[in-house]
């Protein structure tokens, strides 16, 4: 089963994590991105709500997608993430590159 | 105290077979392993260290043979953390890798970058297939500074 849930609509495309955004599921959200890519979507929004663990390979997927979309006029969202996450991309100096917001409280 | 003199409360160690796969399971593992010991609040780094170095021994150690393996050894002690990945491979230049900077733009190489920012140590061998890293376990709950 698909740790991810993608929707799509004209230029906007979300994509809800289900769990975790690491290695182990980035070949098929790749190919999935491909996809809505194809489809139109140059807006691009990654709810991380359900994520506890990002690794460096998820991080890659993310600044891949923001690089493609960048070139089209598009970009990336990255919401709803956890302390950890938030302090992690901070350290890595992607939060801006990314539109990385928190959690609410 | 140093901690490669620490007594270790707990003891994890498990071989694994080069693979995506197995990876994920030992990488989940051992996030259980730190719940199960009540130290939930050291999974997020451990854990992140631990998919780093798994996943380094995999696909530069390793090159992704499949007959290789790769052995994680994880203890716990009253002070430190030290987190021990060994593959098969060859080693990789190492003293290179650390020097490298990683853009915001580039979509791979952060793997070290991770390692700095979570331990206190970490350590080749010589040839570079395994790595040692320490983690001050004040640091990681903001007590120790």
């Amino acid at each position: 089963m698909a740790a991810f849930v993608i929707d799509h609509k004209d230029t906007q495309g979300s994509v809800q994590l289900t769990g975790d955004l690491t290695a182990i599921m980035v070949p098929d959200l790749q190919a999935g991105l491909k996809q809505l890519l194809q489809k139109g979507a140059r807006n691009l929004v990654f709810d991380l709500a359900n994520a506890k663990m990002l690794d460096s390979s998820g991080m890659g997927l993310l600044i891949a997608a923001a690089n493609s979309l960048a070139q089209m006029g598009g970009k990336v969202r990255v919401t709803n993430v956890s302390p950890d996450i938030f302090r992690l991309l901070q350290s890595m100096r992607l939060t801006l590159r990314l539109n990385v917001s928190g959690r609410e409280e | 105290m140093s901690p490669s003199r620490e007594h270790a409360a707990i003891s994890f160690e498990q071989k694994i077979q080069s693979n995506p796969d197995e990876v994920e399971l030992l990488s989940l593992k051992v996030r259980d392993v730190l719940q199960a010991n009540g130290l939930s609040q050291f999974c997020f780094p451990i854990e992140l260290l631990a998919r780093e170095c798994l996943a380094n021994a995999m696909n530069h150690g390793n090159e992704n043979d499949p007959e290789k393996s790769i052995v994680l050894q994880l203890r716990v002690g009253r002070a430190w953390i030290r987190l021990l990945v060994t593959d098969e491979g060859p080693g990789f230049a190492w003293r290179k890798a650390v020097q490298r900077k990683t853009g915001v733009v580039e979509v791979d190489g952060r793997g070290l970058g991770i390692y700095a920012l979570y331990a206190e140590r970490f350590q080749f061998n010589r040839c570079g297939n395994r790595i040692t890293i320490w983690i001050d376990k004040k640091k990681q709950t903001g007590n120790g500074e």
